[in-house]
């Protein structure tokens, strides 16, 4: 070979080099998902339940490793039932004593006392009459959610301690997802033991050292922990025989069920798990336990499965699913709804397991909690979670499956990627929600509204709200008749004595000592069904998916804080936190992976996740995988967005303005028009302060459409374009200049920042064809979106959806009416 | 004087004596005197006279029913027109504005645009019009309350022309006869509504507020949902006897020109129990609202935003409502005929 064929050899390499790469799909960071955590403690706790006292007597012994390279000097546990001890805790003072509706109780409180703590082989120091309490969160000197232990000899770095302790919890009237229900009938055992917080590595005040992360129960906040393995012992009085569920794998004691009946007619249950930082467990008189296998070949969706490999580049088999012991502990009057159960978990298995990785542990527990402790449900714990439902559920309406989703989700989100949900609530409680919504999405048809009478859905809904006149008369809005029917107005009624003899006579013991005038006086849903007959005169709104769901409910709050950077208890407000925590980072999510394609984004959160998983991830850490995956797929530097969505207060909101289309001056002479051309022209504003980049869809009247891309750093407001007078034809164009091929990949041709986009651009077009419509986003990239009323305008009007909803308000009205005409 | 109606085998009701207003007064007084006293001995009225008589006079009365929706219509227009003025500006030029209105084109559906409202835009529009929505739901009260005050209009009206027994009834006779009724039908709706109210008092704040503590601590969340329904249950029962012991009471205020409201109200809550009576109700006002239900079979196929089916539409909503107040003319009218003769 010639020199000159020698180079010419050696550029075609270097070519190829660089572009079979990128040809190829973007290779996975990492194939193999960890099997393993570091098992920073190993917890052997042995409890035993007294129902009558509402408490738990524990003995444990903790092994704890210290890996960082620092000495550590004291302990610092949760002690999180504190928060329910008295009004006085962070965590009460916080949500001012409510939850979820549930009124704290002072009578039933619950509260943790560390009776014991002391160092195997060492000396005691903890002195249960003295115990010291770190508040530093927001210097409560009342709130004892975290105690410190000074340890006389430090735990050096890479070195274990085993402690001995014992403690007694006393079990609340259910509230904030734990305690007792139905008079003892119901225990949800969380949050129940002393907690290590998490000793680590953090920069303070600049210089990097390591410290205790370990934060006082906040009312916003959940919680944060390092894995291990939990051996723990179960002791429940007979009532709770086989009854009991909990986390981990139930270990055959030789009795019945794997349990193991005592002298004094108690049943222990022994249960392990590994690689989790928390352990619960349930007991409850009425369950009805189902055992089910998930069992991935049957219940898998390969389909979904060859496509994820195929975007991930792994053969099929890398991403095989284990099988699954599933436990429901349902509620016997939901037996009816061990259906709906099974395919909402079994669903989440499967999709989140080939999105985010596998769920790798042997067992899963489901819980139905007690109708009694409402306030038990909706929450997780690894490899147990709490659903909750209804007697009647609405079959168009994804209830109970989506908070078993979710919830199942946070297997993934919190509990195999162990975010800090002090800190960055969003990263658990926001990629959960993104995920359960991917899961709704691939398996249901979405949420149908529906008005309830008499106990039972009827699919539909009030054009306005109106529920009836004697429900209205105590509105804000008739300030008179409010005040006259406002629930203060109360008579005497139990104490009265002919009422005494009467509810003696029929042994009924509540009578109220008042009734209210009007109280719980409104809506009598039957008669409201007689009155309105629904099917007729409501209106029928499709389903609704996930997605646009999130954005509605997002863009019903007004923003304050950004996303990330505050932690749960600095948000303005509750809603604030919950706005930030949940629905907008999905929604953000969302516009991620809509700007990106779907492609990237399921290869970003499957690398995320592997590459978390057992660990402990800061926002920093998805925003650096997010843009390696972004950048390795062509995508170009995605850190102006990432910063836009997740680090920004400002809400994303574009529109069209206005449409003007008129016949065109002649050129050169005035007051005169050309017939036969037009000039048309469409105002494309930016209604809120966040800028993007933001496709423009424009109709003619010939049957042309354009694309235009307005780009975020475009600071010209007034752009001509001429007409296409190709009818049928979408043709892209960049606003700026060049033609922008596909959706997800324009990223790439997006130019550096030149300046701030203008918070309006006007397009001129002149031709024979008049444009008839503009929209923006016509792809519905942006989830964030806040008000999709103004996206788009046309210049021809259609009466028929207005009118439509005119006409069922004016039967809805007519016939509630005369109904009112007949009384 | 009195006639009988072809088809009919118990006479019609006492067509008004064509005399001076004074001397009618005199007779009305002698006629008040005589039902108090020595009560006309008529045929026992059968079930299917009654539904008869009811059923008559809703079909001859389309004049007055066709007023009556007008008036209804009305009503409404008052608020439905602010409703429509502030949804169509967000819908009617909206690029997808055919999608919306049940007929997606190429270009929609290319955009993932179905048929139907659209969900999300129409939460939008609700939380753009908040407060226009909510102004309407104050608008809707008070409509709803001329509405009830209307009723105490139609239902002198429709009992007046009828025992009336003209051939013919017209809207003047029926506006006439609802006027000089009006005080007497509103004072029963008064004491109906009192008893609504107290039902609602002793069903659903004594009665459950003795026994929901321990329903809802019964094992079984079925206890409490079933404790809800039965109460509903039996609220919905009293509000139908008071509803039929109000009409009874009405048409005995009519046919024998009574004003004791009070003693009428409480003579319809026990005449009410009767078979009769309730079976009258029943079979008239069960089979309209099961015509009302299967309408919405008609309405829910009626999509579209051609003038046909938005006129359709229309008619539909307006037969609904011709079909409430004429199943409220004969069962008024039905039990005129009943309470005539049953004194």
């Amino acid at each position: 070979m010639t020199r000159r064929g020698l180079v010419v050899l050696w550029g075609l390499l270097a070519v190829a080099a660089h572009v079979v790469p990128s040809l190829l799909p973007a290779p996975a960071a990492r194939a193999d998902l960890p099997t393993e955590s570091k098992r920073t403690i190993d917890y052997k706790i042995e409890a035993r339940l007294d129902a009558k006292t509402r408490e738990i007597h524990a003995e444990g012994r903790l092994t704890w490793e210290n890996q960082t390279d620092e000495p550590v000097n004291e302990m610092r546990l949760h002690l999180y039932l504190n928060a329910f001890k008295n009004s006085a805790s962070t965590f009460m003072r916080e949500r001012k004593g409510t939850h979820r509706g549930n009124r704290f109780d002072p009578r039933s409180a619950g509260q943790i006392d560390l009776l014991s703590f002391r160092r195997k082989g060492g000396d005691k120091v903890f002195d249960p009459e003295k115990p010291v309490f770190w508040h530093g969160d927001d210097g409560n000197e009342d709130d004892q959610t975290v105690i410190v232990i000074p340890l006389l000899t430090p735990v050096a770095a890479g070195g274990k301690a085993t402690f001995e302790l014992s403690w007694k919890s006393k079990m609340p009237r259910v509230f904030a997802r734990t305690g007792f229900g139905g008079d003892g009938a119901f225990f949800m055992v969380a949050q129940w033991f002393p907690k290590p917080g998490v000793w680590q590595k953090e920069t303070v005040d600049g210089e990097e050292k390591c410290v205790w992360n370990c934060h006082q129960f906040h009312g916003n906040s959940e919680f944060y922990a390092n894995y291990g393995s939990y051996d723990v012992s179960i002791t429940v009085p007979p009532q709770f025989k086989h009854k009991v569920g909990a986390s981990g794998k139930r270990v055959d004691l030789g009795g019945e069920k794997g349990g193991r009946e005592n002298a004094d007619g108690t049943w222990t249950y022994r249960h392990t798990v590994e690689h989790v930082h928390d352990f619960a467990w349930v007991c409850g008189e009425e369950f009805m336990i189902v055992e089910e296998d998930f069992k991935a070949a049957e219940h898998g969706d390969p389909e979904e499965q060859a496509r994820i490999a195929k975007i991930l580049g792994r053969p099929t088999s890398a991403l095989d699913l284990d099988d699954v012991t599933v436990y429901f502990l349902l509620q016997p009057e939901h037996a009816d709804q061990l259906g709906r159960h099974r395919k909402a978990v079994f669903r989440a298995i499967a999709y989140m397991g080939y999105w985010f990785g596998k769920y790798p542990y042997p067992t899963l527990t489901v819980v139905d909690p007690d109708h009694r402790a409402r306030g038990a449900g909706g929450m997780e714990y690894p490899t147990l979670i709490t659903g909750g439902t209804r007697y009647i559920r609405a079959e168009k309406q994804t209830s109970p499956e989506g908070v078993l989703i979710h919830e199942f989700g946070h297997q993934h989100f919190y509990g195999l990627v162990g975010s800090n949900e002090f800190r960055h609530a969003w990263m658990d409680e926001g990629m959960c929600t993104y995920a359960t919504g991917k899961v709704l999405m691939k398996a249901y048809d979405g949420w149908t509204n529906a008005q309830w009478y008499g106990g039972f859905p009827v699919y539909g809904e009030r054009p306005f709200d109106f529920a009836g006149i004697a429900a209205e008369s105590r509105g804000d809005s008739l300030p008179l008749v409010g005040w006259l029917f406002d629930d203060k107005w109360k008579v005497p009624f139990g104490d009265v004595g002919i009422v005494r003899s009467i509810a003696k006579g029929l042994e009924v013991n509540h009578a109220p000592k008042m009734i209210s005038l009007w109280g719980q006086y409104g809506e009598i849903s039957p008669l409201a069904f007689v009155r309105e007959v629904p099917p007729l005169t409501h209106l029928s709104v499709p389903a609704a998916d996930a997605k646009e769901y999130e954005r509605w409910r997002t863009a019903e709050y007004d923003l304050s804080d950004p996303i990330a950077g505050r932690r749960a208890w600095e948000y303005m407000t509750r809603r604030a936190y919950a706005t930030n925590s949940y629905r907008r980072p999905s929604s953000s999510l969302r516009t991620l992976g809509g700007f990106v394609g779907d492609e990237t984004m399921t290869r970003i959160m499957r690398i995320y996740c592997e590459r978390y998983r057992f660990g402990h991830p800061e926002p920093e850490d998805f925003f650096a995988v997010a843009n390696e995956i972004a950048k390795k797929d062509g995508k170009g530097d995605i850190t102006w967005l990432l910063d836009s969505l997740f680090q920004s207060e400002e809400g994303l909101d574009f529109g069209i303005g206005e449409i003007d289309v008129r016949p065109a001056p002649r050129l050169g002479k005035k007051a005169d028009v050309e017939p036969t051309i037009h000039e048309s022209s469409v105002l494309v504003r930016r209604f809120e302060a966040m800028r993007m980049p933001m496709d423009v869809r424009i109709r003619f009247d010939d049957g042309t459409i354009r694309e235009f891309l307005w780009d975020r750093d475009d600071t010209v407001r007034e752009w001509s374009v001429a007409t296409t007078d190709t009818p049928g034809v979408v043709n892209r164009v960049m606003l700026s200049e060049d033609p922008v091929p596909m959706h997800g990949d324009k990223l790439a041709r997006l130019t550096p920042a030149r300046g701030q986009q203008a918070r309006w651009v006007r397009l001129r077009f002149r031709g024979p064809a008049k444009v008839v419509a503009a929209e923006t986003d016509p792809h519905y990239v942006f989830s964030l979106d806040r008000n999709r009323t103004n996206d788009g305008h046309s210049t021809q009007r259609n009466a028929g959806a207005s009118v439509q909803l005119a006409l069922r308000a004016l039967g809805w009205i007519e016939l509630s009416n005369s109904f009112y005409g007949g009384l | 004087m009195s006639t009988k109606d072809p088809g009919m085998d118990t006479p019609l009701a006492p067509v008004p004596d064509p005399e001076p207003k004074s001397k009618r007064k005199g007779n009305r007084k002698r006629r008040g005197r005589k039902q108090r006293g020595q009560p006309e001995v008529r045929d026992a009225a059968s079930l299917r006279s009654t539904l008869g008589a009811g059923l008559r006079y809703a079909l001859r009365s389309w004049r007055v029913l066709l007023f009556v929706v007008l008036i209804q219509l009305a009503l409404a227009l008052t608020v439905v027109m602010p409703f429509w003025t502030a949804v169509a500006p967000h819908i009617d030029n909206h690029p997808h504005a055919a999608a919306m209105a049940g007929t997606p084109d190429a270009h929609d559906t290319a955009l993932g645009w179905e048929a139907g409202m659209h969900p999300g835009l129409w939460r939008d529009i609700k939380r753009e019009e908040a407060t226009t929505f909510e102004g309407l739901t104050a608008a809707h009260f008070w409509i709803a309350v001329i509405a009830w005050l209307f009723g105490s209009v139609a239902a002198g009206g429709f009992l007046g022309t009828a025992v009336s027994g003209e051939s013919k009834v017209t809207v003047g006779r029926f506006v006439h006869m609802g006027g000089k009724y009006f005080g007497r039908m509103l004072r029963v709706g008064l004491l109906f509504a009192i008893a609504y109210y107290l039902a609602g008092r002793i069903v659903f704040e004594a009665w459950a507020l003795s026994v929901k503590p321990d329903e809802i601590q019964a094992a079984s969340e079925s206890t409490s949902w079933w404790g809800d329904r039965i109460r509903e249950g039996v609220f919905v029962l009293l509000f139908f006897w008071f509803r039929i012991a109000a009409d009874v009471a009405r048409a005995d205020l009519v046919v024998y020109s009574r004003t004791g409201a009070f003693r009428a109200f409480f003579r319809g809550l026990w005449r009410a129990l009767s078979l009769k009576p309730l079976l009258t109700a029943l079979s008239i006002g069960l089979p309209a609202f099961l015509i009302l239900l299967a309408l919405s079979f008609v309405t829910g196929s009626l999509v579209g935003d051609s003038w046909v089916v938005l006129l359709s539409l229309f008619l539909v909503f307006q037969l609904a409502v011709a079909i409430r107040w004429a199943s409220r003319a004969a069962v008024l009218t039905g039990l005129a005929h009943y309470v005539e003769r049953h004194p």
